[in-house]
């Protein structure tokens, strides 16, 4: 077990149940190399990747993990499904469905005639063929010790599994059996995971689908401008007035809610009004975030909101067949949480813009400093 | 997908172990990206009933913890209601109001939790080509009592197709209904695809009761650790502390506790009660008199299951005394979850989840002194807690039960859709 930095005993936990412990200091800590690590502390013909808070969801997953990757010699990693643990909230419910909607949630192999391949494929379908989860996966050592992980801060997994495809592997995903994992992060936390998602996403994807380019004719001439409008936007969540009581436990439908959020926000003019309470770790992010992009409520029409907006609209048929009833304060959480999602994926796609170019404007980098500093490891 | 959960009775009615698990997969269900229905019995209560397409049958939908749940009712209960829809298997109205709800929701599969009242289900099902999982939590479909017990709680060794039943229990009454029902029982354990049994014990019985089980297998509850917290209270004795977690009916042997109980002299024990006797008044009344002038015991009255992990909080050892066959009781998987090893009465499914391969946690049903003698050993020496607690086999997550289920589900359709 490597370990970095627990502080609730789980080292001497592992330990006592006789697991080599290796302790590294939090800061060196990287996706990408501390696994590889611990891959060079261990002897084994194949190696189990997992983290910390995912559990079995079948005793026997392991065993089933080795049995289909043996049974394919080309085979150089597979992966588990990933089982939403039973207090999962409404977002990482939707988060984990909408994953496998769109990579696949089907057990299957993902394989390339030729190394050029992936690069004309469009990054929907390079995911499902080469998204490897390193939540729970099983690897052939001797593939491993050819590719290897590379230092990354995040998606360490797809890098690799792409990496495998292009030597000639191929990557396996084993949807009948998995693990328990699912977190109920809050919104700031969503901000942060998705900024980074899209930045990295981009640097391996390069800009088949964005570029300052497209930034510029969507209107966002500048980092400031960009940030005033997901400001605005989430000034716009804070204002919406409910017709419904976060207190109780009284359950609504989530479609007429979903309707209204979307109407409310089509209709939103900016103000400067704003209560400065909604989600409290969102409120935390903006107050911290004016010491670089001072407050200013000017509105750029530059379809971040629209981009939520189409979200919410796009969502009816998820809550209609799973979820048709929600209490208020759920369905406000998931609000927050989905908003975060799209700012941090805007900012990002924005930060990524300005790095394949290679000028990135000092506002924008002292964001991105901020905003990777939310993220979880 | 979407699944169809029949179930026989549902919160906010009834809440036991069934309607539990049941609520606790369909949400888990949900979880995991498909629509979970429960649809239900609702005799206590006529409030909110609705007409629907069945002239005979009413309904209202609500939700319960986020489930969408529909509630059926005949809009005229039959004759000795209780009695008629606690026995029977085969009702027309509900089968063609299933029909209709089939034809018009498009269920993927059905999975009936437990057949009574709803038992219609299965045919209806079967008859438009869709998947059935039949889930087996007690005795019902082959014991109209669903216990195995007769009068006077003497243990039955099964129906005899259905001669035992009208010997032992119907005292000769309704002769052809109890053979029709075991004939009807045998139909409905043969329409269903797969057959799930929470116990090995409960596939033996129903072996031996004429049962083909081919269709049978054996698949543990999961349970929702989200519950599992464990903080011991920092006012605690030093006592060791007993408990009893359920109603306080005859069967579940709660006399006989406090006889056992009583007979080990002690000072260092402490017996906790919790759960109400609903209509047995009589019987809580010989229960308070069992305890009087012992200081040691405490009726704690009912409890919701959301208060589970406070009570396991405070408790050291629990304590099942069921004179019946129990399957596979909510009470000892609970305490296993929470880590609190069990004492149970070598019967049934208890048997098999206490199982330490040394019977330290098992006692001869209806004992006193046997279990006297468990409660002594705890009692006086400290190593046999430990040994007990070494012991527990944790139930298995429902995360994992339910990802089993989906594939399950996922054959039987595949399969379904290749005969038809």
């Amino acid at each position: 077990m490597v370990d970095s930095g627990s502080s609730d005993g789980t080292d001497e936990l592992a330990a006592q149940y006789g697991a080599k412990v290796f302790r590294i200091p939090p800061a060196i800590f990287d996706h990408g190399e501390t696994r590889n690590y611990a891959a060079e502390q261990s002897t084994g013909d194949l190696l189990l990747f997992t983290v910390h808070d995912a559990i079995p969801a079948d005793p026997e997953v392991f065993y089933r993990m080795a049995s289909l990757l043996l049974s394919e010699p080309k085979m150089a990693a597979l992966s588990v499904r990933q089982v939403p643990r039973s207090d999962a909230d409404l977002f990482a419910c939707w988060q984990t469905a909408g994953h496998y909607e769109y990579v696949g949630g089907d057990t299957r192999l993902g394989e390339i005639d030729h190394p050029d391949e992936l690069a004309r494929m469009p990054p929907q379908e390079v995911r499902r063929l080469a998204g490897l989860d390193n939540v729970c996966s099983l690897h052939r050592r001797a593939a491993w010790e050819k590719i290897r992980f590379r230092r990354m801060g995040f998606a360490e997994d797809l890098d690799y599994g792409i990496r495998c495809l292009q030597n000639g592997y191929k990557i396996g995903f084993h949807m009948k059996t998995g693990v328990v994992h699912s977190h109920n992060r809050p919104a700031r936390y969503h901000l942060s995971k998705y900024y980074t998602d899209k930045v990295t996403l981009l640097e391996i994807f390069s800009s088949r689908e964005s570029s300052l380019k497209i930034w510029q004719q969507r209107g966002v001439d500048s980092a400031s401008q960009l940030f005033s409008s997901v400001r605005n936007l989430y000034h716009a969540i804070v204002n919406f007035p409910l017709d419904y009581s976060l207190e109780s436990a009284e359950q609504y439908d989530a479609v007429i809610l979903l309707k209204q959020l979307s109407g409310y926000l089509a209709g939103y003019k900016a103000n400067g009004s704003f209560s400065g309470e909604g989600d409290i770790t969102l409120d935390e992010f903006f107050r911290a975030a004016e010491q670089i992009f001072p407050t200013d409520c000017a509105n750029s029409r530059n379809g971040v909101g629209t981009l939520l907006i189409a979200l919410l609209q796009g969502m009816p048929a998820f809550f209609e067949n799973k979820r048709s009833l929600v209490t208020g304060a759920e369905f406000l959480t998931f609000a927050y949480k989905l908003y975060a999602m799209v700012a941090g994926s805007e900012l990002g796609d924005y930060y990524g813009c300005h790095l394949q170019q290679g000028s990135v404007p000092e506002d924008l980098d002292r964001l991105h400093m901020f905003l990777r500093s939310g993220i979880l490891r | 997908m979407k699944i169809l959960y029949a179930c026989h009775q549902f919160f906010p009615e009834y809440y036991t172990g069934t309607e539990r698990y049941t609520l606790d997969l369909a949400r888990q269900m949900q979880k995991m990206g498909h629509e979970a229905v429960v649809l239900t019995y609702v005799h206590r209560s006529a409030d909110g009933l609705r007409p629907t397409p069945i002239d005979s049958i009413l309904e209202k939908k609500f939700s319960y913890d986020s489930v969408p749940v529909i509630g059926w009712r005949h809009r005229f209960l039959p004759p000795r209601a209780e009695e008629n829809l606690y026995f029977r298997l085969r009702d027309d109205a509900i089968k063609q109001a299933f029909f209709h709800l089939l034809d018009e929701r498009g269920f993927d599969v059905v999975h009936c939790t437990h057949p009574m009242r709803v038992a219609p289900a299965l045919e209806a099902a079967k008859e438009r080509g869709l998947p059935v999982v039949l889930h087996l939590t007690d005795y019902w479909l082959v014991c109209p009592r669903a216990t195995l017990l007769r009068p006077g709680n003497v243990l039955c060794e099964g129906p005899a197709k259905g001669k035992n039943c009208l010997k032992y229990c119907y005292r000769e009454a309704w002769p052809d209904q109890i053979l029709d029902r075991y004939h009807h029982a045998l139909e409905c354990l043969e329409m269903a695809d797969t057959v799930i049994s929470p116990s090995l014990f409960l596939i033996e019985v129903f072996k031996k009761a004429g049962v083909n089980t081919d269709n049978f297998i054996h698949h543990p509850h999961g349970f929702d650790y989200h519950r599992v917290t464990r903080h011991r209270k920092e006012n605690r004795t030093n006592k060791v502390t007993f408990g009893f977690l359920g109603t306080l009916l005859p069967h579940k042997g709660v006399d006989l506790l406090l006889d056992a109980f009583r007979k080990v002299q002690s000072n260092n024990i402490e017996l906790k009660i919790f759960g109400g006797y609903f209509y047995e008044s009589a019987y809580y009344q010989k229960l308070l008199q069992l305890a009087e002038g012992d200081e040691r015991i405490a009726f704690c009255g009912e409890y919701d299951f959301e208060e589970v992990g406070g009570i396991m909080d405070d408790l050291d050892v629990i304590v099942v005394p069921s004179l019946w066959y129990e399957n596979a009781p909510l009470v000892i998987s609970s305490a296993h979850a929470f880590g609190i090893p069990v004492i149970a009465a070598n019967l049934g499914g208890m048997a098999e989840m206490v199982s330490d391969g040394a019977h330290v946690a098992t006692f001869p049903a209806g004992d006193v002194a046997g279990l006297a003698k468990k409660i002594r050993s705890v009692a006086t020496n400290p190593t046999v807690l430990q040994t007990l607690k070494k012991a527990i086999a944790p139930p298995p997550r429902i995360e994992g039960d339910a990802l089993n289920m989906e594939s399950l589900y996922a054959e039987l359709r595949d399969k379904e859709r290749t005969l038809f």
